[in-house]
């Protein structure tokens, strides 16, 4: 009797804990760790989604393991921490990821958006035209690569510039009060800047842009739930976005975010937000696939991005292109998709 | 041509067309303007350098660029936007319940119902084909296709990533089977959501003729923006033309869609992600300018999209501008000739009549004015020169009386000119004759002269065998006169030493007398003899004095006057005092002289005995001979006074000459002066000199 007793309830527990949200092992109580960069679009939006997505809450909690989401300014502000396994997970750009693939064991389970960084001067400002003038930018960021792209394009290099950097939400007063000549950054800034400047403002040139969820190697192997119940966060998250209102309701989440992390209101409205996150979203389906355009051939796009960081000293001496190989995992999210139900895809559920 | 003369010369010189001012003022001109001209044409086509004024050339090409980049933009978005119609197409149909819930499979009256819909879209949209598919086999389960469908398939490949899990919708390109174009399939999977594993019932493919539907889209009213060789061109990641193009590779090969690859600079940006503008070479080889845009369809497909025109085609109207410009510039160069030409003209006749002026005056028309009429500056200058002129006339005039007058003196004064020549002339002839004498003269008396040289020069032997001759006999003089001193001072030492030998005599008959009557006494005896001894002693110093006296001295030496003084007296100490001489020395301390001392102590001799025998001789009361030696300016100054009376005023001119004695021939050779001089002035080059004092005379020797 006892033992069947015993067996019963060995099997209800089991049935239990094989509920979607839950692990068969049960994890060790700890925090992990996601940063995330607010000014970021879709990525800022997006994150703040999934901060408050229950069903990630729950599925983590059942494993004994709490979520902590860290925004910060730029990727490379998080290299510090995830070198000493402070942070497990963190959305960066493409430029970023190559800088910490080449010093820390990554790995890229999702990409975040698909966009462009921008070079934004003067109406009617040519390439040419930024001979010798002062052009604000993040050091070594996606929106330098797109400046170095714009210049090259017209036969100039860095030299002929005046490279002024600062902190990319600074940029549009400073090019709007003259500070500056002109600036390349990510999205949205470029976009709002134009769109809330058009007489003023104009696109020089473009270089398409992205960014991705990466986690530590040694995190995901140790901890490979996890990383599937966050990856499946984010598909819900961004298909939950589709719909105007939630989206809507997602980008005052964000101006939020925006806020807490600089201590003043941000010159944008929800509105603004919603709409560049909206068109970020479409390019990239909604989804988190890493889209095949992601190359590690020798004349892909990310070779060339490779090259620039290591030109300017920002990639150790001993970085080599074949680490870059290894860190693309573009089965995760469609294992992920293909267990809709274990990962509760069309469920949604969040702290309004 | 301008004539002028050259008063030098006399000679007259042309000044050539090309020198001429008009001519100057017209080049100049001309050449300004057309300065001008190029500068402003070529600051108007290229700019200003450091300065925002960037010409014509790159304004024009930068508004192209904006205009081409607005097209650009704005082509961008009709991509986007139709392909956004087509994939919301495909989704509809994905989504129609009847197709979603897969009725039409076993309903052949749904399955009728569904095409006719599917033909309305087709030909709404204008579509090649709809057709879905099954998604393992890719046989068609419903096909609406256009009339001249000429079919496309897809892959297996492309069906197989199609229908992944996961792969709501994908995007193909297949080249059409003439390959003029490439034919888009949009791909939608139909009940995916319902399958435990995701994958799909079903395909909903919509295929597009690009160059049939997109392209025209694209090109709409593009003609006045993109003129004769503008076009825009897209391209798949892999940089092959999707559409048709409007010209042939600059090889003259034909493009041909997904399979001719773009290798131009946008073709890489643009599919690379970059979005901008660039001036580069295009695939059929010229240089243009073009606007790249980056098109993301999907997160796995992106296109480029290049907007180009050709460089030369959008610089024509700057052509056009530059041949105005020239048009426009010639005339105005020759409107600037011609006013220069007419401006100068008017300029330069005032001078030109001063010119006339300055002919008329040269040939001799002094009266000859420039006529003037005008209130310029060369107006102004002809006036000054008229006034000029008139000066020059009335001083010519004032020239012309002085040169008449003077004209009038000078022929005067040539008259007698020519007088007086003619007295010079015959002067000249005189003095022509006296000047043959005279160089008969003078050659005479160069033969006089040499005669006299010839004898000068024996004179000269002569006299210097004269003078050695009268050397030898002042020698023999001083010999002579040496060994009359050497007999007076024997004389006078003989007489000198009497007393003492006396003296010695006395002493030693004493002594003996003493001894004898046994009186003498040690020291008496001792007392004698050391007087005796005094005795001889001083007797022995006269000795030594005499011989030292006439010793020669072979080369001069410095010496203590005062010491050869009274050696001297003390030589004469015997005959002065036997005559009641008193003798007195007066000397400054320590001075010396360099000379010969024994030669000089000779000739204080002689003047000492002078003054003792002018002494004796006068039979003065009290004679006495002071000598006094002192230093004056460096030298040594010895006087020897007596007061013997002086000596007589007729023989003191000659005191110092040979043979003058005022004694007796018998007491005197007259020499002894003479001698002294001798050896103090010619052998010692010192000074001997004689002067009468109150009481007598005075000798000065300075050495």
């Amino acid at each position: 009797m006892t033992t069947l007793m015993l067996l019963c309830c060995t099997i209800v527990l089991n049935i239990l804990l094989s509920c979607p949200g839950a692990s068969a092992k049960t994890a060790q109580n700890n925090e992990v760790t996601i940063a995330y960069q607010p000014f970021a679009s879709p990525g800022g939006i997006v994150l703040e989604t999934v901060k408050r997505d229950r069903l990630l809450k729950q599925a983590l909690s059942a494993r004994g393991v709490t979520m902590r989401f860290m925004p910060v300014f730029k990727g490379s502000d998080v290299m510090a921490a995830l070198k000493k396994g402070e942070i497990q997970f963190t959305t960066v750009g493409d430029m970023a990821t190559l800088e910490i693939a080449t010093t820390i064991s990554i790995q890229v389970i999702g990409q975040m958006k698909q966009n462009y960084s921008t070079v934004v001067g003067l109406r009617g400002q040519t390439a040419r035209e930024l001979k010798g003038k002062r052009i604000a930018t993040v050091f070594a960021s996606s929106g330098h690569f797109a400046l170095l792209k714009t210049l090259a394009s017209v036969g100039l290099t860095e030299k002929d510039i005046r490279l002024v950097t600062m902190e990319v939400n600074e940029m549009p007063d400073a090019l709007r009060e003259g500070r500056i000549d002109a600036f390349a950054a990510w999205e949205p800034i470029p976009t709002l800047a134009i769109s809330r400047h058009p007489d003023l403002f104009g696109v020089i040139g473009r270089q398409a842009s992205l960014a991705y969820l990466v986690v530590l190697r040694r995190y995901a192997e140790q901890e490979p739930a996890v990383t599937h119940q966050l990856v499946a966060a984010l598909v819900r998250s961004m298909t939950w976005l589709k719909q105007e209102r939630n989206l809507t309701q997602a980008a005052g989440w964000n101006l939020a975010g925006m806020t807490a992390l600089t201590g003043k209101p941000p010159q944008t409205t929800v509105d603004e937000i919603r709409r560049t996150a909206a068109a970020d979203l479409a390019a990239i389906n909604y989804s988190p696939r890493i889209s095949k355009l992601v190359s590690t051939n020798s004349a892909s796009t990310l070779r060339e991005e490779f090259g620039f960081l290591a030109s300017i000293g920002r990639l150790p001496k001993d970085a080599r292109w074949e680490q870059v190989h290894t860190i693309f995992n573009r089965n995760l999210v469609d294992q992920v998709v293909r267990n809709n139900q274990k990962y509760a895809l069309k469920r949604y559920d969040y702290d309004l | 041509m301008i004539m002028i003369s050259d008063p030098a010369t006399d000679k007259q010189h042309k000044v050539s067309w090309y020198r001429s001012i008009r001519l100057q003022m017209v080049l100049a001109f001309s050449l300004l303007f057309s300065l001008s001209l190029v500068t402003i044409q070529l600051g108007l086509l290229y700019g200003i350098p450091f300065t925002r004024f960037e010409g014509s050339i790159r304004s024009t090409i930068g508004n192209e660029f904006e205009i081409l980049s607005s097209l650009a933009d704005s082509r961008k978005q009709i991509i986007l936007s139709w392909l956004k119609g087509r994939r919301n197409n495909a989704k509809i149909i994905a989504e129609l319940p009847s197709i979603h819930g897969g009725n039409f499979h076993h309903d052949p009256a749904v399955r009728q119902l569904l095409s006719h819909w599917l033909e309305q879209i087709r030909t709404t949209y204008q579509v090649e084909a709809i057709r879905i598919l099954q998604p393992q086999t890719g046989h068609p389960l419903i096909a609406v296709l256009s009339p001249d469908y000429n079919g496309s398939i897809l892959s297996n490949a492309q069906l197989q990533l199609a229908a992944t899990p996961g792969m709501d919708e994908s995007i193909h390109l297949v080249p059409t089977p003439d390959q003029k174009s490439s034919r888009l399939h949009i791909i939608r999977q139909v009940a995916q959501d319902h399958s435990d594993d995701g994958s799909p019932h079903a395909l909903v493919v919509i295929e597009c003729d690009l160059d049939m539907l997109l392209k025209p889209l694209l090109e709409n009213q593009t003609e006045a923006v993109l003129g004769k060789s503008g076009e825009l061109l897209l391209l798949d990641g892999e940089r092959r033309f999707l559409t048709s193009t409007r010209f042939a590779q600059a090889d003259g090969t034909p493009v041909i869609p997904l399979l001719t690859v773009n290798r131009s600079a946008q073709a890489e940006l643009s599919t690379a992600g970059g979005e901008g503008t660039i001036t580069g070479i295009d695939y059929h080889g010229q240089e243009v300018l073009a606007a790249y845009r980056h098109i993301q369809i999907t997160p796995d497909v992106a296109w480029g999209l290049s907007v180009e025109k050709d460089r030369s085609e959008v610089l024509v109207p700057l052509r056009h501008h530059r041949m105005l410009y020239l048009v426009l510039g010639g005339t105005g160069l020759f409107i600037t000739i011609l006013m220069t030409a007419v401006i100068s003209h008017r300029l330069s006749s005032p001078l030109r009549r001063m010119v006339a002026t300055s002919r008329s005056i040269m040939s001799g028309r002094l009266d000859a004015r420039s006529a003037v009429e005008g209130q310029s500056e060369i107006v102004e200058l002809a006036r000054s020169f008229n006034r000029m002129l008139d000066q020059l006339q009335s001083w010519h005039d004032e020239l012309e009386n002085r040169v008449q007058q003077r004209t009038k003196q000078l022929t005067k004064a040539n008259l007698e000119l020519q007088r007086e020549i003619s007295e010079r002339i015959r002067s000249e002839e005189a003095l022509h004759d006296s000047t043959i004498q005279l160089e008969e003269e003078i050659a005479e008396r160069q033969k006089m002269h040499e005669t006299l040289e010839r004898l000068n020069t024996t004179l000269e032997e002569r006299i210097t065998a004269a003078i050695s001759d009268l050397r030898k006999k002042d020698e023999l003089l001083i010999q002579q006169s040496r060994q009359a001193a050497m007999g007076e001072l024997l004389s006078s030492i003989a007489h000198h030493w009497r007393q003492p030998l006396n003296n010695i005599s006395a002493y030693i008959q004493n002594m003996l007398y003493l001894n004898k009557i046994g009186e003498l006494t040690q020291d008496e005896m001792e007392r004698d003899i050391k007087d005796v001894m005094d005795i001889l002693l001083r007797m022995s110093r006269t000795i030594d004095d005499f011989r030292s006296f006439f010793s020669q001295d072979r080369s001069k030496l410095e010496f203590v006057v005062q010491k050869t003084v009274e050696k001297t007296i003390n030589l004469l100490r015997s005959a002065l005092d036997d005559k009641n001489i008193q003798v007195s020395i007066t000397a400054q301390a320590d001075v010396r002289a360099i000379g010969y001392p024994n030669e000089y102590a000779q000739a204080l001799m002689n003047i000492i005995n002078n003054a003792r025998d002018a002494l004796i001789e006068r039979s003065v009361p009290q004679p006495k001979i002071e000598i006094a030696i002192r230093r004056e300016e460096g030298r040594s100054v010895l006087t020897v006074r007596d007061n013997g009376g002086g000596i007589a005023p007729e023989i003191m001119p000659h005191i110092f000459d040979p043979y003058v004695t005022t004694k007796g021939p018998a007491s005197g050779t007259g020499i002894g002066l003479y001698m002294a001089r001798t050896i103090i002035e010619m052998n010692m080059g010192g000074e001997l000199s004689a002067c009468n004092t109150r009481e007598g005379a005075e000798f000065r020797i300075v050495l």
